[in-house]
């Protein structure tokens, strides 16, 4: 099967070039022939990309030590489950998992736009056969999947222990869908600019392309700081790694994107925004996938010498002259068809949402390349850690969190002064009593109260919001159950929206208890011999080994007890890795939780000695889990916000006949 | 075996995208838009298609108006002005659409359905 699967890459190479200019010439010239033709070639590009895949990941199965890829990510003693993952573990496989993906999203766009759009579909193909063909030219000519060794080893070098986890077998895969789904909007973008048809259909294409985009990224994102939680000991779950900022970076840009073409869609403004914005989130993406693949970021000299750097950073380099170069070209047709009508409006709250998640993305991206750059120019390695990003960030943060809970109370068009009081009064009430509550009870940190006092008021807003909908609804003679239930189903983005406001006040109020309230303590202790956590004891009940397949594990086990009172036990471990190689961790920590609603005790083996002792490191997390649960509860919002809506409902229709009749209190022109 | 494997791929996909060419010619993946069927030029395709996302941008912000007024985030005053003003916008475009639709002698897909509306309303 590998010959098949080399020779299907190199198929869906050239004929992603056809489909390039098949499309093109197509539209060009009015031959619908030939933009049929490149729709198909888009269909068979993905086929022949299966196949390459389940090539792949058959000799992985099957530990294929003949290949290169496998000897280096599998190895005899490894899990299947975690052979299968191993496909996105490396270079070669996660670039080729990269091409899966976008020949998904671009067969889904052939398929859901046969019969639409004609003038702008060819050039959005286009597009999207252009970033294919940089990829698939990776993996045919610089870094295959298939190259095969001169010889077949016994053994391979086997999966970094540390991946073996199940979050990490599907964080890579939601990232990818994240970071590659945002090629669509892009391309619908390039398509709009480049067909020259620059009204409202690329918006709401794009739109739905990058909400979809958003939320995997963003799920991507927390499955990672939940891996790096479990996994690397450490008791954080972000580090502001240039890895983590690679994806942070895009999904910030995706937010303001997502915020302000609903602007673009109601009103007709912002369109050279959100033209701009939308290039700009693109080259965030494959700068994150850049910074990520190519080696610079474990050294500027490791870049220089890699193959994929360079090339990377050409492909980089071209999207940004060409995107920008035609944006310029197209800024005259880009004029706002309409006018604000208030300051005081859900319009403006969205911009200055935008300039915030903007700031932020560029202190970052700035954070990010700083040791990259200072290397490339004196030589020496400048790391910049979390104060600066954290100092830079948390601020905006609180910001964000305000709008959020100033969005919704406001009009879209206009907000008169004496309603909006009246909004905000039973959520500010809320924000206040909130403060008033932590202080009572002893919290004395400014940051913390300021956070929690603003997602109280969101809260409290987005409670207000959900019923006074359903009220408003009950007025018209429906149950409370039905009113609900219709308020959500009518407006879904709205509503959806609100639901994952929801989502990001319990991820910001797990964040800020687990990063200001986190209590940690270290001790060596000697069996039977107990350490005092704040309302946790822990006594140590002594050393015991096992020997498995793949390790050597050295467990500490320990009694817990609150309160004087029994609870449970619990086990960290240290583990050493038999086989010979080049992991990168001989010495993995298994961490013991004990997880609540309201707080984490998350213990760690650092090590231990011949006389039998251990030293035993503990931290008490606060609220750590509302921040998965807060992911879940942004995931909900965000499939009630994408979910397809019905047919055009008779209320919509009663609408249209309204405007259409002659209604009194309108003066026809 | 596998070389077969792979000259059958290869042929497939070829015959594929090729198939565009040797089908009969249909609709010629016409410009048509949702809710049209027009037989005059590309142009008033394309106008006709901008007219509508008009009109559903416009529909959309008065129902968010009403809805906004109902939640008592607007004052009577200005529900009335930004209800009148989107309206008569609306208005506008529902002219231009119509001017253009009597010139072809075509019907949107809803057009049916407010003709039923209008019926039931004089009844």
């Amino acid at each position: 099967m590998v010959e098949t699967g080399n020779i299907s890459i190199f198929l869906a190479l050239i004929i992603s070039i056809y489909v390039l200019v098949a499309s093109i010439y197509g539209v060009k010239t009015r031959k619908w022939d030939f933009v049929k033709s490149a729709e198909n070639g888009a269909l068979a590009v993905c086929a022949l990309l299966i196949i390459a895949t389940i090539a792949l990941l058959h000799s992985l199965i099957n530990l294929d030590f003949s290949l290169k890829y496998v000897a280096l990510n599998t190895s005899t003693d490894l899990a299947t489950i975690y052979r299968f993952t191993s496909l996105w573990a490396g270079q070669a496989g996660s670039i080729l998992l990269w091409c899966l993906v976008l020949s998904f999203y671009t067969a889904i766009v052939v398929l859901q736009s046969r019969k639409k759009d004609r003038q702008l579909m060819p050039y959005v193909l286009s597009t999207l056969a252009a970033v294919s063909i940089f990829f698939i030219f990776i993996i045919a000519f610089v870094e295959s999947p298939f190259e095969k060794l001169s010889f077949i080893p016994k053994e391979g070098r086997g999966l970094n222990p540390i991946l073996q986890n199940a979050y990490m077998a599907i964080h890579p895969l939601t990232l990818y869908i994240g970071y590659v789904g945002l090629t669509v909007p892009f391309a619908f973008g390039m398509g709009a600019l480049l067909s020259g048809k620059l009204g409202d259909e690329w918006i709401r294409y794009s739109r739905k392309w990058a909400l979809f985009a958003w939320t995997f990224l963003g799920i991507g994102l927390l499955l990672g700081a939940r891996w790096a939680y479990l996994e690397l000991g450490w008791g954080g779950y972000w580090a502001w790694d240039p890895v983590e900022n690679a994806a942070f970076m895009p999904w910030l840009a995706a937010t303001a994107f997502i915020h302000s073409v609903m602007i673009q869609e109601k009103k007709g403004m912002l369109k050279k925004w959100n033209m701009a914005l939308i290039i700009l989130t693109f080259f965030l993406a494959i700068f994150g996938t850049f910074i990520t693949r190519s080696g610079i970021i474990s050294s500027v000299h490791s870049f220089a010498q890699s193959d994929i750097g360079p090339l990377f950073l050409g492909f980089i380099a071209f999207i940004l002259l060409f995107s920008f170069g035609m944006f310029l070209y197209r800024i005259n047709d880009l004029e706002a068809e309409n006018r604000f009508d208030s300051i005081l409006s859900r319009e403006s709250a969205f911009i200055f949402n935008n300039l915030l998640f903007l700031g932020a993305a560029f202190a970052v991206f700035l954070g990010t390349i700083f040791p990259i750059l200072s290397e490339a120019l004196t030589g020496n390695k400048i790391l910049v850690g979390p104060p600066y990003f954290n100092r830079v960030n948390v601020p905006i943060a609180l910001v964000l969190i305000m709008l959020m809970g100033i969005g919704p109370l406001i009009s879209w068009r206009k907000a008169s002064f004496k309603n909006l009081l009246k909004n905000f009064l039973y959520p500010l009430l809320l924000g206040i009593f909130t403060v008033i509550v932590l202080l009572a009870l002893g919290m004395k940190n400014i940051t913390a109260l300021i956070a929690f006092a603003f997602c109280a008021f969101v809260t409290g807003t987005v409670f207000t919001e959900f019923i006074r909908g359903t009220l408003v609804r009950m007025r018209r003679g429906e149950n409370f159950l039905t009113a609900f239930m219709r308020l959500v189903s009518r407006n879904k983005r709205r509503y959806g929206g609100y639901i994952v406001h929801m989502g990001v006040v319990l991820i910001v109020i797990g964040v800020t208890a687990s990063s200001v309230f986190v209590t940690e303590k270290q001790a060596t202790l000697h069996k039977g011999e107990s350490m005092e956590l704040r309302g946790y004891s822990l006594r140590f009940d002594g050393l015991k080994q096992y020997t498995t397949d793949a390790k050597n594990a050295t467990v500490a086990n320990l009694t817990l007890f609150e309160g004087g009172r029994e609870i449970g036990t619990i086990a960290p471990e240290k583990n050493i890795y038999k086989y010979e190689g080049n992991r990168e961790i001989n010495q993995e920590t298994e961490v013991a939780l004990r997880s609540t609603y309201k707080d984490d005790l998350y213990v760690i083996l650092s090590s231990f000695n011949a006389d039998g002792s251990a030293t035993i490191r503990a931290m008490i997390n606060p609220m750590v889990n509302w921040i998965w649960a807060g992911g879940i509860v942004l995931l909900l919002g965000a499939i009630v916000t994408m979910w397809p809506s019905g047919k055009k409902s008779r209320q919509e229709a009663f609408v249209r006949y309204t405007v259409r009749e002659k209604d009194p209190t309108v003066k026809a022109q | 075996m596998e070389t077969v494997i792979i000259l059958i791929i290869s042929v497939a996909v070829a015959i594929y995208i090729a198939l565009p060419f040797f089908l009969k010619r249909g609709s010629q993946g016409n410009d048509a838009p949702v809710i049209l069927e027009v037989e005059s030029g590309e142009h008033e395709i394309e106008k006709l298609k901008s007219l509508d996302n008009q009109k559903e941008t416009l529909y959309s912000a008065i129902r968010d108006i009403d809805f906004d007024y109902e939640l008592g985030k607007l004052s009577k005053e200005d529900f009335i002005e930004l209800k009148n003003n989107y309206k008569l916008d609306a208005a506008g475009v529902l002219k231009e659409i119509d001017q253009i639709r009597n010139q072809s002698g075509t019907k949107t897909p809803d057009y049916e359905l407010e003709q039923e509306i209008l019926s039931y309303r004089k009844r």
